[in-house]
């Protein structure tokens, strides 16, 4: 495995070995798929019009973009970031590439959270990304008792399966909150599978605070992260306190999945797909990571929901199916050269 | 309360009390009851069988197991007390067998030793870099520097290790069998950087190490370890003896001191002499 990445990474880093040719690759890319997310739809619009389409009032598409597009692009960007740096954070956190929000049940976790708020104070909208919040939390400090019970690291398998095992509680509970509450809750097969249909800009609005938190955390801990990289023995001897950083990366990845969850869903695959191909292109350090990942990730899921609208139109799948189709595959690829 | 006479005679840099430490899931102490001193500007090597408790003691002096009675102090105050990065300003370890984590470059970790040194945004400084080629050059590993860890052998894998502990610059270094999966060359060469670093700096060295004719070159004084009790401490020709090996390591062996340090002869397993 490890000379598998390296072989990647030192190919890769012929292309360029700058993190900042990557960063402008990827900003151009989530540019380009905001662009055709902006012209696709149930009436076209050519790409020469998409500048005066936004800014000039007159244009018969104006509100069409302003009311329906815009904010379904800005919600399937921001939820993109917001998963991809999870991924990033959680993988660095139990320090196994095979980590996501998706496999170790935080998002099932802010799923069951954001049902309770949807179903008791429906009208305290707002509330949704906190309480996903708490419920992502409670997924993290569940995996935790359960995978690192005995002393040492845990292996990957062990945390995958305690991850598997949650999760199917989880959904156990989605599945009888829907069931129970159909008058109220959203549906379970959208919910579930994640999906940006609908979405406005209160969706955005409501995914800001946490996500400008957390970035704003992030930010700060960036060195921290990266020690967190080693064993250990040797964080803790070069002075860090692993296990308040380890806790702090595991609250940062919850918050940030939980606004995700709070717009979209239980979308999955995001976390686990973008850190690790980011990661053979600019190396696990994480002031290039992050940013990279982020765009990637909002790029991907911008791109997906594209395709999501547009390939069957006019019926609209769930962007969350999508993602697994390729998210599926690739967890397969990783179990397999993971695991003995 | 009367002060034991080790400490009073001689500056103290890390000292362990009535040390008890316990691993988890094991209902038996790994360490009972070790009290050691490791003196201001000293080598210290600790050597004794496998599972004799050398690997927990240098833990428990660098603060990673909890402690289930006893207490270790660096300098005046508790190790347990001291803020992470100050301590880790002064003290450095190099575990036993750290995982390197996948894409990490050689540069990266080293550059992690300086953690301690640097502010919580603030770049590395001419300092820091001076300390970095310095450590780097100490290992000599400077040519390797831009590789992933991964991609090197094992014994430069704990010598970049070792440089980042180098690039602490600390004044006391913990190394937990720092010769271990080196080759025979490389582990002269160690022992050399560490006498040097001894000399040159001050830098007071515990290191545990299996090897004991080299443990009895580099060290001032030897703490043998037998089943989580310290057997004997003092110089390596009154601690090294037949007796000890016999005792200890269940071998019997001859030793002869000469003018290059002592010579140790393996005759074969042997029984230490007991009185059931």
């Amino acid at each position: 495995m490890t000379s598998f990445v390296w072989q990647i990474r030192s190919r890769m880093q012929l292309v360029s070995d700058r993190p900042a040719v990557w960063l402008s690759l990827a900003a151009a890319l989530l540019v380009s798929a905001a662009a055709s997310a902006l012209a696709i739809g149930a009436v076209a619009l050519p790409i020469a019009e998409l500048p005066g389409s936004i800014l000039e009032a007159t244009h018969p598409l104006h509100a069409v973009v302003w009311d329906v597009r815009l904010p379904r692009i800005a919600c399937a960007a921001v939820v993109g970031m917001n998963l991809a740096l999870a991924g990033a954070l959680l993988q660095t956190t139990v320090r196994n590439p095979l980590a996501d929000p998706g496999i170790l049940g935080v998002t099932a976790g802010a799923g069951v959270g954001a049902l309770v708020t949807i179903l008791l104070w429906p009208e305290r909208s707002a509330l949704v990304p906190w309480s996903a919040f708490l419920g992502g939390l409670g997924a993290i400090v569940a995996l935790s008792g359960l995978a690192f019970s005995r002393a040492g690291t845990p292996g990957a398998l062990r945390i995958v399966l305690s991850g598997v095992a949650l999760q199917a509680i989880l959904f156990a509970i989605t599945g009888l909150l829907t069931f129970l509450y159909a008058d109220r809750a959203p549906s379970f097969t959208a919910f579930v599978v994640g999906s940006l249909n609908g979405t406005g800009w209160n969706d955005v609005a409501r995914m800001l605070p946490p996500t400008l938190l957390t970035l704003l955390g992030v930010g700060s801990c960036l060195r921290n992260l990266d020690l967190l990289l080693l064993d250990d023995a040797a964080a803790s001897g070069v002075g860090l306190n692993v296990l308040r950083a380890r806790f702090v990366a595991a609250c940062l990845a919850a918050l940030l999945t939980a606004a995700a969850v709070s717009a979209a869903g239980l979308v999955g695959f995001v976390g686990l797909v973008v850190p690790n191909a980011m990661r053979l292109l600019v190396g696990p350090g994480h002031a290039a990571l992050l940013p990279l990942s982020a765009l990637a990730g909002a790029a991907l899921v911008v791109l997906a929901d594209t395709i999501a609208r547009a390939a069957f139109a006019p019926i609209e799948l769930p962007v969350g199916a999508l993602l697994a189709l390729v998210g599926g595959p690739y967890f397969l690829f990783l179990l397999w050269r993971k695991l003995p | 309360m009367s002060v034991p006479l080790e400490t009073a005679c001689v500056a103290v840099r890390l000292r362990a009390e009535r040390l008890h430490v316990r691993h988890p899931g094991i209902d038996r102490d790994a360490v009972r009851d070790v009290s050691l001193a490791v003196r201001s500007g000293e080598i210290l090597a600790l050597v004794g069988p496998n599972g004799s408790g050398k690997s927990t003691l240098l833990g428990s002096l660098g603060r990673d197991l909890a402690l289930r009675r006893g207490e270790v102090f660096y300098g005046e105050m508790p190790v347990r007390r001291w803020p992470r990065r100050r301590l880790a300003r002064r003290l450095a370890r190099l575990p036993q067998d750290p995982q390197s984590p996948e894409g990490l470059t050689v540069d990266d970790l080293v550059r992690a030793g300086r953690h301690p040194h640097v502010g919580g945004f603030a770049p590395l400084g001419d300092r820091d870099r001076r300390a970095l080629e310095e450590a780097l050059a100490a290992v000599e590993l400077a040519d390797l520097r831009d590789r992933p860890l991964e991609a090197l052998s094992g014994g430069e894998r704990r010598r970049a290790f070792l440089a980042m502990a180098l690039a602490q610059e600390p004044e006391c270094l913990l190394l937990d069998e720092p010769t271990a999966a080196l080759d025979l060359r490389h582990q002269l060469e160690l022992l050399a950087l560490l006498e040097r670093l001894n000399r040159e700096r001050g830098t007071t060295i515990a290191l545990s190490i299996h090897d004991l004719e080299h443990a009895a070159r580099i060290a001032d004084r030897i703490a043998v370890l037998s089943r989580g009790r310290i057997y004997a401490v003092g110089p390596p020709a009154e601690v090294l003896t037949g007796e000890t090996l016999l005792d200890v390591f269940r071998v019997d062996a001859r030793v002869d001191a000469d003018d290059r340090g002592l010579r140790i002869r393996v005759l074969g397993p042997g029984d230490p002499i007991r009185s059931f």
